[in-house]
């Protein structure tokens, strides 16, 4: 199928509290999809929902072409890797692979162990005790082992040191070689991963404010700097968000050449500069500010 | 990666036109057998270390008996009693909460990626603790018929549950017990159930034992209760067949249902907890079906030693006896008089509740009945004493048509007689010959004096 | 072996481009050497291989680099000719940038302290 991944306006409450309010979105298969979102902003819920762990009040949802239908067929073809990964603490790594492979019908055992090879984790490392690293080693090797179509991965490497950063990012990037494999991968540090998405999404508010191509941000993210003449009417423009700026000189943060260009065609503007934005900059600038983009 | 990646495989591959029995198979299948396994390993501690518990508190009991002067083997039969009758409920409160919440909780998290459906999960962890559950139960049940004397009279008296029973030995009694009630498909795996389908849904172990403890003692007592009303009436335990037929069907169709939906109901937004809890608290409608069965056992208990009093016509001189058909002594001494219009006028005595029968409350026996010259009925009620107090004999008097009243209370080493038509009491001893008794009117408050 | 600025506007395969051309014309790499695998390398860039293999096909395409079967790239014959052309094109737009800066009213002086400073930058 083409679509890996399709949301249309899912909604997700708790109780009183709506998580997701109409999260329209949709991922090609083969991409990289950067989640951008703070915390408890439905990050998780977005992901139990993919993952059908849990049902959405409303809206559809199609992974890999089919409806999540309660019953857990879909998790084969998923790889998952959790904010926190958490294993049963009376096994040690290898017995936890062994297990797994138990429900997996595509599970690939010598898969597993060059995996575990290459990222230098030994199987008798017991649960209980592992290091942040090593269970982080862990969770890669039980999301990729299966060779999975699609991998939902969420801050697979926050609070891990470089090394073992690099060698999970390492893995990840050999996975995309192979072809085929989508990946919606939710990373607060964007910049480390900036050269390997292909889009990003913003989740804020509940919806997904905005999805922009990686490569258009590169090309057309830029700062623009001018005189304002009148400070009353400051002009505003879908695309571009404005930013901090000391009188007379006012300042934006476009995130299209396409609102760059309208921003410095419109009227009551002097002396128009325009900076190249740095990708992750934008990026930092898109969540915080969401842009129309 | 094709779509043979999503093929099912073993016991689930089975055409669509089945679609249930292909569940239902699929249960069985490769991946839920695994998970039960897992469950098992995940709480071995508990549920292989119970035996050692059970086999541990039998040298504790025997050494606590030998220090208050018991003989041993009577420290080991308590402790095997404890067992049976309390021990072995909380053991299926305890694997079930724990098997419950341990659905949800780190092992939700550290299984969220598995392709399991939460129907297969809550079942294979159901199957792991009522598998540890039946070993405990078997264990006990095989300590019981190794102390017993004779483990031929226990397998006896498993299938001849009645008043007899009481005269068994204890060995019997608490076999008889501990199967009649236990092994049926009754109280433990209820219990199992409702703390587990309470604690699945609650995620929390403490909060499904003790909710599934009052239910599952809200819906036992009228099973138990019944048991031991039929324990106090001739004949077999036959009364159990109803409630245990309607309580098993409605356990069959509740297992599937907590299995079946309330794990999946976590799933869902709106309302899905509630699905769930509703649906977790389902076996309870079980009992509905025990509380007509215990009325009616009670009545039958009731009925069954109804016997028809014979009361002595002494209007006369001489002694001859009727059958009065119309009196009726019952179970509870009660002494019941049926008037020609059909209904019972109780004459004496009291009408147990099914709280007095389950507790065993020894209940007054009625001695004689008979009617005096002038037409008196007179009903001699031995009552066995309260708290420490010694037994007593209380003299009912009346027409016969009604209520009869008490008349006087006689400690218990007088006799009651009548002679000569009219009723009397002897203060010291049956001495007909010289005439030691005294006259009682019915008419006149008693005054014991020589005549 | 390869600098790649994430953050520049530069798309990221005209960067591996540039960044191999540089190397052949240094020295560094030469014709008939074996191009780094597209695996290796978008991993040593914290890149999306897709990414590498556009630039393969592109310098493929330029005669700069020739692919053979099993997936292996060389380092093509006429590679260095390639990359000073592509070095040329650098000179061409840097010598623009230096014309409209004059033409704007940038003295000399000013024009090498940017060079100046730009060196300073890179050490």
């Amino acid at each position: 199928m083409s679509t890996a991944i399709r949301l249309e306006g899912v909604r997700r409450s708790f109780g009183r509290r709506e998580v997701l309010r109409g999260v329209t979105a949709s991922a090609e298969t083969g991409k990289v999809v950067g989640l951008l979102g703070r915390n408890g902003e439905g990050k998780s819920t977005l992901f139990k929902i993919l993952l059908d762990l849990l049902e959405p009040d409303s809206g559809v949802v199609e992974v890999l072409g089919r409806r999540p239908d309660g019953s857990g067929e879909l998790r084969k073809r998923i790889g998952y890797v959790p904010e926190r990964p958490v294993f049963h603490d009376f096994l040690n790594a290898g017995e936890v692979l062994e297990w797994r492979a138990r429900f997996f019908p595509d599970w690939d055992a010598p898969r597993a162990d060059s995996l575990m090879g290459r990222l230098k984790l030994d199987p008798a490392t017991k649960v209980k005790g592992a290091s942040k690293g090593q269970l982080a080693k862990l969770a890669w090797v039980c999301a990729a082992a299966h060779d999975p179509d699609l991998f939902l991965l969420d801050e697979p490497t926050s609070g891990l040191d470089a090394l073992v950063r690099e060698e999970v990012l390492g893995e990840l990037i050999g996975e995309l070689h192979s072809g085929g494999k989508t990946i919606l991968i939710a990373n607060h540090r964007m910049e480390e991963l900036a050269g390997v998405i292909d889009e990003v999404w913003v989740l804020a508010g509940g919806v997904v404010s905005a999805a922009v191509s990686v490569d258009s941000l590169r090309a057309g993210a830029c700062k623009v700097t001018a005189r304002l003449h009148d400070w009353s009417s400051r002009p505003s423009v879908p695309g571009a968000v404005p930013l901090p700026s000391e009188r007379p000189l006012a300042a934006w943060a476009a995130f299209t050449r396409e609102a760059a260009e309208a921003l410095a065609g419109s009227g009551g503007l002097d002396v128009v500069e325009r900076k190249p934005l740095p990708v992750d900059e934008a990026m930092k600038l898109l969540l915080r500010d969401g842009a129309d983009v | 990666m094709s779509e043979n990646a999503l093929s099912l495989s073993g016991a689930e591959a089975l055409p669509a036109a089945r679609p249930l029995l292909g569940r239902a198979l699929a249960l069985f299948g490769r991946a839920p057998r695994s998970y039960a396994v897992l469950e098992a390993r995940r709480n071995l501690l508990l549920y292989a270390g119970w035996p050692v518990v059970i086999l541990g508190s039998l040298p504790l009991a025997a050494a606590v008996a030998m220090s208050a002067e018991y003989p041993l083997i009577q420290g080991v039969a308590a402790a095997l009693l404890g067992w049976a009758v309390a021990g072995l409920p909380l053991t299926a409160l305890l694997f079930g909460a724990v098997a419950g919440a341990g659905l949800r909780g780190a092992s939700e998290e550290a299984e969220a990626s598995l392709p399991l459906s939460p129907r297969t999960r809550a079942f294979g962890a159901l199957a792991s603790a009522a598998g540890a559950l039946a070993a405990s139960t078997a264990l006990v049940a095989g300590l019981i018929l190794m102390a017993a004397p004779d483990a031929g009279s226990l397998l006896r008296a498993m299938s001849e549950v009645g008043s007899n029973t009481w005269n068994r030995t204890h060995w019997e009694v608490m076999f008889s017990v501990l199967t009649t009630l236990y092994c049926t498909p009754l109280a433990l795996s209820w219990l199992l159930l409702v703390s587990f389908g309470v604690s699945l849904v609650s995620a929390h172990a403490v909060l499904g034992g003790v909710a599934a403890l009052f239910a599952g003692a809200a819906a036992l007592l009228p099973v138990l209760a019944g048991l031991m009303l039929q324990m106090s009436t001739e004949g077999k335990a036959e009364f159990l067949f109803p409630a245990a037929a309607c309580t098993s069907a409605l356990l069959a169709g509740a297992l599937a249902a907590v299995a079946g939906a309330a794990a999946p109901a976590l799933r869902a937004g709106r309302w899905g907890a509630a699905r769930a809890l509703l649906l977790a608290l389902l076996p309870l409608a079980g009992s509905l079906a025990a509380w007509p069965a215990l009325y009616r056992s009670r009545d039958r208990a009731l009925a069954a030693t109804e016997s028809v009093v014979s009361a002595w016509d002494r209007s006369r001189g001489g002694v001859s006896r009727h059958l009065v058909p119309a009196i009726r002594r019952s179970l509870g001494g009660r002494l019941v008089m049926e008037r020609p219009e059909g209904d019972l006028v109780l004459l004496a005595g009291w009408t147990p509740t099914v709280a007095d029968l389950v507790w065993g409350k020894r209940l007054s026996e009625v001695h004689q009945v008979f009617w005096d010259s002038k037409g008196m009925l007179w009903v001699e009620a031995w009552h066995p004493g309260t708290q420490g107090a010694m037994p007593s004999t209380e003299i009912y008097v009346g027409r016969g048509d009604g209520p009869l009243r008490r008349y006087l209370t006689l400690p218990y080493q007088m006799r009651f007689t009548a002679d000569d038509g009219r009723a009397c009491v002897d203060p010291e001893g049956w001495a007909y010959d010289s005439r030691t008794y005294v006259y009682l009117d019915p008419d006149k408050p008693p005054i014991l004096k020589r005549q | 072996m390869l600098d790649i600025d994430l953050a520049s506007p530069v798309p990221v395969y005209d960067q591996i481009k540039a960044g191999l051309k540089g190397l052949v014309s240094k020295g560094q790499l030469r014709p008939g050497d074996e191009a780094p695998s597209i695996r290796g390398l978008a991993a040593s860039l914290k890149v999306n291989p897709n990414t590498v293999a556009r630039a393969y096909r592109e310098l493929s395409i330029e005669g700069f680099l020739d692919t053979r079967r099993g997936g292996v790239s060389l380092i093509a014959d006429s590679a260095v000719q390639v990359a000073k052309g592509g070095l040329g094109d650098a000179r061409e737009a840097f010598a623009d940038a230096a014309r409209r800066a004059r033409r704007s009213g940038l003295s000399w002086q000013e024009l090498s302290e940017a060079v100046r400073t730009l060196m300073k930058e890179e050490q």
